[in-house]
């Protein structure tokens, strides 16, 4: 259900017109024109407004921006909301085990490279992807989540592209209409509604993040240079390694290992012959995919260790949730809190103890003191909370004492 | 269904308030007058009667977002007070600078304030109100990444979470800005006022920090530090400088926290698991009796109110020419680790307090009320009664004197093969080489407090506190310490400032 509203797409065109008006006060700004990969969308790149070209899609070489996302001929929506992948440029559609929570958005991601080029497989981090390579990345909200493809109102899509001199996010805001989404590097509060799993009427205002704030998840400190570099989260073979059904994409194609996949579009090589011996995390919420452990520490590597890793954000809390962290004591059973939660919690885990625990304390928060993940959330992930305490009450099981060699509760000093 | 919240401008006043257009000398000024005088790049975010129904949260991170990567870039910021949407935020900083026209009065008075803050000036004054902030982050201002970053003349009030986070930049500067929460002490409030984390280069002066539920001006794990000129009031910690390097604390002043100023480190740290060279001085520390409002779980709150000042196992501080007064549990107080509790386990943290060199500070009043709710304010309580009476108050030099050959947890002297960092020994070799010097006292009050704590079990505090022979006998700790060398920084100091 939507009303046309002329006035916020005017809005919309404004905040990017006042982008380029600001570029052309180059007298009080004295700002140079840099093509800077941070900068403003390149309203001039012909090639960004060209009609001509054909089926490819469009990789700026030059380090341009777009101003519109059709620019790149990546990805449209059909008139129920979906992402049209653009196929005869063969970008691709993928999906992860275990994602990212996102306000309950509906995503959908495709990855495309220019022809030629290919990606190197990585058992262990990231896919070596090269230069040229877009990945797409929608947040959409289905009026019936139960429905999620039936009549979605798409807010925005990510660009993660690679250029030649690093990764960049550009964050593309959809119109109303659903007919064009512009570049918005400053990010924008939408206030979203739909029908939840139980039939009510759900709502929260989501944040499209700016770009500084892509980066706070997407980076890590470089400590050569002191910068904060971007690099990939998803692309790594224990997401992406399972089947997936291109045919709810593309008529006329089945069900096919992602990692297969992408080796016969030309997208990677290296992958091992038989996918079954590349890692795989489970997915979170199918119990005949993995155990609770196993499953909860996916959950938690997708949600957690993009900061919760030796050189991220995260690290200073003591707590490591990396699916390769696999001792409690990096997970924070039964170790101290550096921050409080504002209750009377006082450690990171305690085995049998979600209540006492803050790691599920703060995931079940929305209080930005005290809530985990800091973005990218504005309502609790129920589903996930539920599994994580289910976790963190086995902790405390003997079971998990003995597959973990566990203390069966945290050793607590007397106080002097 | 959606609605998009925060853009409320129409083009017009957009474009004029980024400067393409005209001019005028009276009034609020335009992005050019702003800029006047201002080598480019410069950037005026112009806030008068023309531009003031912007969306000013859109104007400053789009500024933001410009500055950060133009190479020496200055965002001037016109006078006013503004509702800001959401947390703003710089990345990768190459030498920016973010300027308002000042940062207006103080607007909470804690009435333990003494004295209270300076008159304000009428001047203008550029006022950032996150109270109805939403969205992502729940900072005010944040910046991380990079080198070189002067954040000067303006306020941030009452943001969600931390008030200015400025975390991994080196050449930091926060000048003459103010960030309070207006409400004054309340455990909903965000954790740090003024928070630079694991920053090289620093300089904090003429700022001030209000209602932290944490501490007012923090500084952690950093290196080469200036915090000076400075006022925190109302927070649970009023200066707070945590596992850092090569601190100078000067002419602050601290008054009606729960804590006046604390050095010391903890263990668990991602950056500098002990932090070492301070020279604290000339600083005011008076009446910090705040009820500690910080949350479970944040190290501050298991320390006592009504504490002057805090030297807890770090390494080499001078601490010189202070004003210390009125704390209800004591004045100063030099320890280790090991009061607050059992250290988590970091095998490279040094829990004790090394050449600590207390020297020509003034001491009066307090002591008269230790705060028993904290398990260290009840040492102190309890110790004194040991070494005195309880009619007695805590007196005004306390140290715990644990050091490596206890084991006052008990867990077999896991500390014994730590080798402290000494600083230059003083004429004394008490095993820390802790001296108190030539201090001040105006009033009759008992000097000097040895808890002798470190053959006390804490685990089982009651049954073993006979072990300790808590003294006030200073002998074995009056000698002349390492004096600690000045800090100097690349940045400069105020006379650069507007």
């Amino acid at each position: 259900m939507r009303a046309v509203d002329n006035e916020q797409l005017l809005r919309i065109v404004c905040s990017i017109w006042a982008a380029v008006a600001l570029a052309g006060c180059a007298g009080t700004s004295g700002r140079g024109g840099d093509g800077g990969a941070m900068g403003h969308a390149d309203g001039g790149d012909p090639m960004c407004d060209s009609q001509h070209a054909g089926s490819g899609a469009y990789f700026p070489e030059g380090g341009q921006t777009c101003e519109k996302l059709s620019s790149y001929r990546l990805v449209s929506l059909d008139d129920r909301g979906n992402i049209v992948p653009n196929r005869r440029a063969n970008v691709i559609p993928y999906d992860l085990n275990t994602p990212l929570f996102s306000d309950y958005a509906k995503k959908t991601r495709t990855i495309w490279m220019p022809e030629g080029r290919t990606g190197q497989y990585n058992a262990e981090g990231t896919m070596d992807l090269p230069v040229g390579t877009i990945i797409t990345k929608t947040f959409a909200f289905p009026a019936d989540i139960r429905e999620p493809n039936r009549s979605v109102d798409v807010i925005e899509t990510r660009l993660l592209i690679h250029r030649e001199n690093g990764w960049d996010a550009l964050p593309y805001i959809w119109n109303e209409e659903q007919t064009e989404a512009f570049y918005a590097p400053l990010g924008e509060n939408v206030d979203v509604s739909w029908t939840h799993f139980d039939g009510n009427t759900k709502s929260t205002t989501y944040a499209v993040p700016n770009e500084n704030q892509c980066l706070e998840c997407h980076a890590t400190l470089e400590e050569s240079s002191g910068l904060k570099i971007m690099r990939l989260i998803g692309p790594k073979a224990k997401h992406i390694n399972k089947e997936f059904d291109y045919g709810r994409f593309f008529e006329g194609e089945g069900r096919q290992n992602q990692l297969v996949r992408w080796v016969k579009e030309g997208y990677l090589q290296g992958i091992p012959s038989d996918p079954a011996n590349a890692p795989r995390l489970p997915v979170w919420n199918d119990p005949d995919d993995g155990t609770l452990n196993e499953r909860a520490r996916a959950y938690l590597a997708a949600n957690c260790a993009h900061c919760h890793r030796p050189d991220g954000t995260g690290a200073g809390s003591g707590v490591l949730l990396r699916s390769q962290n696999d001792t409690p004591i990096e997970w924070g059973v039964c170790q101290g809190l550096q921050r409080g939660t504002g209750g009377n919690v006082t450690h990171n885990i305690v085995p049998g103890s979600p209540d006492e625990s803050a790691l599920a304390v703060r995931m079940d928060s929305t209080d930005p003191k005290v809530m985990m993940p800091r973005l990218a959330r504005s309502v609790n992930h129920e589903e996930g909370i539920q599994l994580i305490r289910q976790w963190v009450e086995w902790l405390g099981t003997q079971e998990a004492a003995n597959r973990l060699g566990l203390e069966p509760t945290c050793w607590e000093p007397a106080q002097p | 269904m959606r609605l998009f919240r925060s853009v409320t401008s129409v083009l017009a006043s957009t474009a004029m308030a980024f400067g393409c257009g005209g001019g005028g000398s009276s009034g609020p000024k335009t992005a050019e007058e702003l800029c006047s005088g201002i080598s480019d790049p410069c950037i005026g975010i112009a806030t008068g009667p023309n531009a003031d129904d912007g969306p000013i949260t859109e104007r400053l991170q789009r500024a933001f977002l410009d500055a950060q990567d133009m190479g020496g870039a200055t965002v001037v910021i016109g006078r006013g007070t503004f509702n800001i949407g959401r947390e703003l935020s710089l990345m990768n900083v190459d030498d920016v600078t973010v300027r308002g026209q000042g940062p207006g009065p103080q607007v909470y008075e804690s009435p333990e304030s003494n004295p209270p803050p300076d008159e304000p000036s009428n001047g203008p004054s550029t006022v950032l109100d996150f109270a109805e902030a939403s969205g992502g982050g729940g900072a005010g201002i944040k910046a991380e990444g990079g080198t070189g970053f002067t954040l000067e003349n303006l306020a941030v009030e009452d943001t969600d979470a931390d008030g200015i986070f400025v975390n991994s930049v080196t050449n930091v500067t926060l000048r003459n800005v103010r960030m309070e929460w207006t409400n004054g002490p309340d455990m909903s409030n965000g954790k740090y006022a003024i928070y630079p984390l694991k920053c090289e280069n620093l300089l904090v002066e003429d700022v001030v920090a209000i209602g932290a539920s944490d501490a007012g001006i923090y500084v952690g794990q950093s290196q080469n530090i200036v915090v000076r000129d400075s006022r925190a009031e109302a927070n649970v910690a009023g200066i707070q400088i945590e596992n850092s390097l090569d601190s100078e604390v000067y002419g602050n002043m601290t008054t009606g926290n729960s804590g006046g100023l604390m050095i010391f480190d903890l263990p668990g740290k991602e950056k500098q698991n002990n932090g070492a060279r301070h020279r604290i001085h000339d600083n005011t520390v008076i009446a910090n009796n705040q009820a500690n409002f910080a949350a479970m779980g944040a190290f501050v709150n298991v320390l006592p109110a009504g504490l002057g000042a805090l030297i807890m196992g770090t390494a080499g501080v001078e601490f010189f020419n202070n004003e210390i007064r009125d704390h209800q549990t004591g004045n100063l107080a030099v320890s280790s680790f090991f009061i607050a509790g059992n250290p988590t386990p970091d095998d490279e943290y040094i829990p004790f307090p090394t050449s600590v060199y207390v020297h020509d500070n003034t001491f009066s009043g307090g002591g008269n009320m230790p705060d028993s709710s904290s398990d260290a304010g009840l040492a102190l309580q309890i110790f004194t009664t040991q070494a005195l009476s309880s009619e007695d108050p805590v007196p005004h030099m306390a140290f715990d004197n644990v050091t490596p050959d206890d084991d006052p947890f008990g867990l077999g002297t896991r500390y014994m093969n730590v080798t402290p960092v000494m600083g230059t020994p003083g004429e004394t070799a008490n095993p820390l080489y802790v001296c108190f010097h030539n201090n001040d006292f105006d009033d009759d009050q008992p000097q000097f407090l040895n808890l002798d704590a470190g053959s006390i079990d804490f685990r089982d505090p009651i049954n073993t506190i006979d072990q300790a022979n808590p003294t006030t006998d200073i002998a074995p700790f009056r000698c002349e310490g390492a004096t600690q060398a000045e800090v100097t920084l690349p940045m400069g100091g105020s006379d650069t400032g507007g």
